[in-house]
């Protein structure tokens, strides 16, 4: 498998991406605002005990919240009485107005403040450093399976962390020597040291550690031991991290170029694009079916789809490509939590057997944890994987602010049928000589009727006349009803006028058509779909009470 | 304890809208605009044969989806040996361009077709009639329980059937005499000759029967001894319904009243016009303090219930009995279909998770749909099936948003400024322009700041200018150069 990694940073963002065998892996984009791993020296603001946590101040907007699970640690650091070392009531770990060393554990979300641990970890390439708990305390990643493997590391692991602290093997340790291990410990050692000195002479609250630079966690956590390729656009990062690649994987260090053309590294590789893509709900699949790929609250939601008119092989082969691009998917979005995936229904059990078994194969090559739950009663697959801060999607994009991340809105029709019906009560509580109505234009025409017939007939029923003004800018769930006197019903447009007029889109019955605003009339422009966005001039062909018509003149 | 039920209707020139209470509460809406096909009869063309399926032309938008299953279902009692499941090719039993006369059973959902069987059927109050037949000559609903009253039911409808129909006996029949039930299958035989006639005398695809409007649906399939009283806001509305329940259920004729507050509207009056609001809104609270957040996607339906902050371990199993009765009345009042899969709060006690399970069961059982408990996955998700019925209310009055097409996410202004950024470096190479115009939105603008546009400038070694474009989406931008070029 051939595997390459392209890092470009500049002033404004750090990006990171993993391909293998020419496919978009994996994504890792820093803005600088990520604080997760940054240690601090925090004063404890209060204690409640019900809660069994912590407020620190750590310096920030909001007050870190501390669990008294996550303060349970070893604090030989700070003068902490002896006795309370493992206690997990937190009124017998803090009180208030200490000082403690604190690393923020989760990002601050919404409205809560950061989660703070006092079980600081460091993380380097092949250990996480425990510096808060003791040597005796030395683990190896579930990832690595192979017993005479594992009991290598942790022999090894033991014997380098001496009575120093406890630390964790990660899973890229595998098949390293004595010599790579140790140079690791030693880097993550003194960085410990020097936030220990820090955090006896500097005030409360100060940040002791920013965490790692951008190069080092993708040496750290995206970089294959064995990548092929390695290419980066910035020459003071390129020094950093050939320097990094001396004291951990020397092996990969001949693999790394600077690359200086004109145009942006990410552009020239189209990667940009690949990037934008990993944020679609819709992927398209090779044998013509596509996932919809969702996130809610709950949980990551995937539906597999056929193209139409297949037969039991070809849904097997689908299920089949579909397992290979969910498992990509997972990866690329930096998906977290419960997934549950909603394959074609297949009704055979070794077919069945066959895709979990894919599925489990596929799930190996991620480096983070994952877990294959199996089928539901209903035929949905569930996968876990372990969270990992903001996926891919959190980080590019935000709620809508149209529809506040629902993805739907009210549509035209029911908008229009709202209006008429909260005119009508309108009228009912307070009458006035007439109305004044604003819309968008495609709402003004569902309001309206096609010929203006409905905007008649709620005048009948009102008994007093509405003028419907329709406005480019208002959103096609906006409306606003005024009070006006019969002096503001205003004129109609002249026949024979002519206007710059926006194009907008049409659902009528009349697929050339499309509707345009002159002056707040709402003009039905009979040849204008061709324009559709561009702003074209308009003569009005008709004019009407409600609804005109014109045409777009070619330039 | 009786709950309080009543049903109000609301009739205008543009929709007609029901809803449902009980004590108070919204439980149903259900709303007719003209455009739902489920019930019609077409006669339509075969336009494609599989072995499993069929694509029939009926005049809608997409081609119609019909199943072999269902197709083989209707023809089953002309053939009573053909039960190999090998045999059973549709290409075998059909060609292209033959003319059938079907019935759409669900609404086309995403790229999808209607379904349409060939079963069809006519629903009358008493009983529902399958003109071409099934494999049971008579049925009765589950919901008859006394052998005796359903011997008698059968015997009169046995003698009021014509020779090759079949039919189902409903629960509404019950105590009911000959002459009711008759009148009740006359009107159906009726409908069925106009159909036949309409069928022969017009050439494929021809819409042959039209559903019936809301009104008569809700006088037949809701209206019961069990409803207190049934309110309408529409006089000419009113004296039909009257009229219409009088011939076929005078007993029911007294709980119809007529709404004629000029000052205030029905929907207003008992809170349905707010409570509509809500049932389309993603966070539903919970007296408790939690929430429910309701999802749509693709596949399923996901419902997260969430403790109020600081909730204590005794009341998380209180929460989610709580959440447990507000999401059974959620899948009604949306009309959810499909699968649903409810994420309650995790409950290490198995005696709790029964306990909810059992209260999921009782709540589910008040719902009119065909619902389905499948249980709780590993994950300790609870996994329900609700059948589906048409569109849901959301489908029904919502579209997808135009600005971010349904995904519910956009391009952050950041990412939308960072890639404006990305398109400038990538351009300016080529033109060397003197004046580099970047539109943005005033959300993206407004993070692309002075020191940012200094930085850039440095970078191309031109004028950088950023236009505020208020027209613009937050996730979009625009990027035009000005002035001469300089190569």
């Amino acid at each position: 498998m051939l595997q390459e990694v392209y890092i470009s940073i500049d002033e404004r963002e750090a990006r990171a991406v993993l391909y293998e065998d020419g496919l978009l892996m994996e994504t890792f984009i820093d803005r600088e605002d990520s604080q997760v791993g940054q240690i601090y020296k925090g004063r404890v603001q209060n204690i409640i005990a019900g809660m069994n946590a912590a407020f620190v101040d750590i310096g920030q907007e909001r007050n870190g919240f501390l669990c008294g699970d996550d303060a349970s640690a070893h604090m030989r650091d700070l003068d902490v009485p002896p006795e309370s070392v493992n206690r997990r009531s937190i009124t017998d770990i803090l009180r208030k107005g200490q000082d403690t060393i604190v690393q923020i554990a989760k990002e601050v979300i919404g409205k809560k403040g950061a989660r703070l641990t006092t079980n600081i970890s460091l993380s380097g390439r092949f250990f996480v450093l425990l510096p808060t708990i003791p040597s005796c305390h030395v683990g190896v990643s579930r990832k690595i399976t192979a017993a005479d493997e594992r009991e290598r590391l942790h022999s090894l692991a033991s014997l380098i962390a001496g009575d120093r602290c406890g630390a964790i093997v990660r899973t890229a340790a595998e098949n390293c020597s004595e010599e790579e291990l140790r140079r690791d410990w030693e880097l993550l050692w003194s960085r410990w040291d020097n936030i220990r000195r820090a955090a006896k002479v500097m005030p409360s609250p100060s940040l002791l550690y920013s965490g790692v630079s951008f190069v080092e966690k993708v040496v750290r956590d995206m970089l294959p031991p064995s990548c092929d390729k390695i290419v980066i656009d910035n020459r003071s990062e390129l020094l950093r991290l050939q320097e990094i690649l001396v004291s951990t994987s020397p092996n990969l260090q001949d693999k790394v170029s600077l690359y200086t053309g004109t145009k942006p590294l990410f552009m020239q590789l189209a990667i940009d694009e690949a990037i934008e893509k990993a944020l679609f709900r819709k992927v398209y699949l090779k044998s013509g079916g596509n996932l919809v790929i969702e996130r809610t609250e709950a949980l990551w939601v995937i539906d597999v789809n056929t193209a139409q008119n297949i037969d039991r092989d070809a849904i097997v082969a689908t299920n089949m490509e579909a397992a290979r691009e969910v498992c990509r998917q997972m990866r690329l979005r930096d998906m977290g939590g419960i997934i549950i995936v909603d394959f074609i229904n297949m009704e055979s059990n070794p077919d069945q057997e066959k895709l979990l078994d894919c599925l489990a194969e596929e799930l190996k090559r991620d480096r983070v944890r994952t877990k294959l739950v199996g089928l539901t009663e209903l035929g949905l697959v569930q996968i876990t994987r372990k969270r990992e801060g903001k996926d891919l999607g959190r980080i590019m994009s935000e709620p809508c602010p149209h529809c506040h991340g629902n993805g739907r809105v009210l549509a035209a029709r029911s908008v229009a049928l709202k209006v008429r019906r909260e005119l009508l009560r309108c009228h009912s509580d307070f009458r006035s000589e007439a109305y004044l109505v604003r819309l968008a234009p495609r709402t003004a025409w569902k309001f309206v009727g096609a010929k203006g017939e409905l905007a008649e007939e709620v005048c009948r029923k009102l008994g007093c006349p509405i003028r419907v003004e329709a406005d480019d800018s208002f959103l096609p769930t906006h409306y606003e009803i005024k009070r006006i006197s019969l002096a503001d019903l205003g004129p109609a447009l002249d026949e024979g006028m002519q206007q710059k007029a926006l194009m907008h889109p049409h659902y009528g019955d009349n697929a050339d058509s499309c509707l345009a605003t002159v002056e707040g009339h709402l003009v039905e422009v009979s040849n204008g779909a061709a324009f559709l966005g561009q702003e074209m001039t308009v003569r009005i062909v008709q004019a009407g009470e409600f609804i005109s018509t014109g045409k777009a003149l070619k330039v | 304890m009786r709950l309080f039920k009543e049903i109000l209707i609301s009739v205008d020139e543009c929709d007609c809208r029901v809803a449902v209470l009980e004590d108070g509460r919204l439980m149903e809406v259900l709303i007719d605009r003209d455009d739902n096909p489920v019930g019609r009869i077409y006669k339509g063309k075969v336009t494609n044969v599989f072995e499993t399926y069929a694509f029939v032309n009926v005049g809608l938008e997409r081609n119609s989806f019909l199943g072999a299953d269902d197709y083989f279902h209707s023809i089953e009692r002309d053939n009573p040996n053909a039960q190999h499941h090998e045999h059973r090719s549709l290409t075998a039993q059909l060609h292209n361009d033959q003319e059938l006369i079907v019935q759409v059973e669900k609404e086309a959902l995403n790229e999808k077709g209607e379904m349409i069987t060939t079963n069809v059927s006519l629903s009358g109050r008493y009983v529902t009639v399958f003109p071409y037949g099934t494999s049971r000559r008579l049925s009765t609903s589950s919901r008859l329980s006394d052998e005796n009253e359903i011997k008698r039911l059968s015997e009169i409808v046995e003698h009021l059937l014509p020779e090759e129909w079949s039919a189902v006996i409903r629960s509404a029949a019950e105590q009911r005499s000959e002459y009711e039930l008759q009148c009740d299958i006359d009107v159906l035989i009726d409908k069925w000759r106009a159909i036949e006639e309409l069928a022969e005398k017009h050439q494929a695809p021809y819409l042959l029967l039209r559903r019936p409007p809301l009104v008569d649906w809700v006088a037949r399939e809701l209206l019961s001894e069990d409803i207190d009283r049934l309110l309408i806001d529409n006089e000419e509305e009113y004296r039909y319904l009257r009229e219409n329940l009088q011939r076929s259920a005078p007993n029911l004729v007294h709980k119809v009243h007529l709404y004629n507050d000029k000052f205030c509207p029905l929907f207003d009056m008992f809170g349905v016009e707010s409570g509509i609001e809500e049932a389309l809104q993603r966070k539903v609270q919970l007296k408790s303090g939690g929430n429910l957040v309701i999802e749509r996607t693709e596949a399923l339906w996901v419902i997260d219930v969430n403790t109020a902050q600081n909730t204590r371990k005794d009341a998380i199993l209180l929460t989610n009995l709580e959440a447990c009765k507000e999401v059974c009345r959620q899948l009604r009042l949306r009309d959810m279909a499909g699968m649903i899969i409810v994420d309650f709060i995790d409950m290490e006690s198995d005696e709790d998770k029964r306990r909810l399970l059992d209260c999921l069961g009782e709540e589910l059982r008040k719902d009119r749909t065909r619902l389905d408990l499948v249980g709780m996955t590993e994950l300790g998700l609870v996994q329900l099936t609700r059948k589906r019925e048409g569109k849901d209310l959301d489908g029904m009055l919502r579209t997808e948003c135009p600005l971010c097409h349904g995904y519910g996410k956009i391009l952050s202004p950041k990412s939308a400024a960072l890639s404006a950024r990305r398109e400038v470096l990538r351009l300016a190479p080529q033109h060397k322009h003197r004046k580099v115009i970047m539109s943005l939105s005033p959300e993206a603008s407004s993070w692309f700041d002075d020191s940012k546009v200094i930085a850039l400038e440095d970078l191309i070694d031109a004028k950088v200018q950023v236009v505020v474009d208020k027209y613009l989406w937050p996730d979009s931008f625009k990027v035009s150069f000005e002035g001469e070029s300089r190569t």
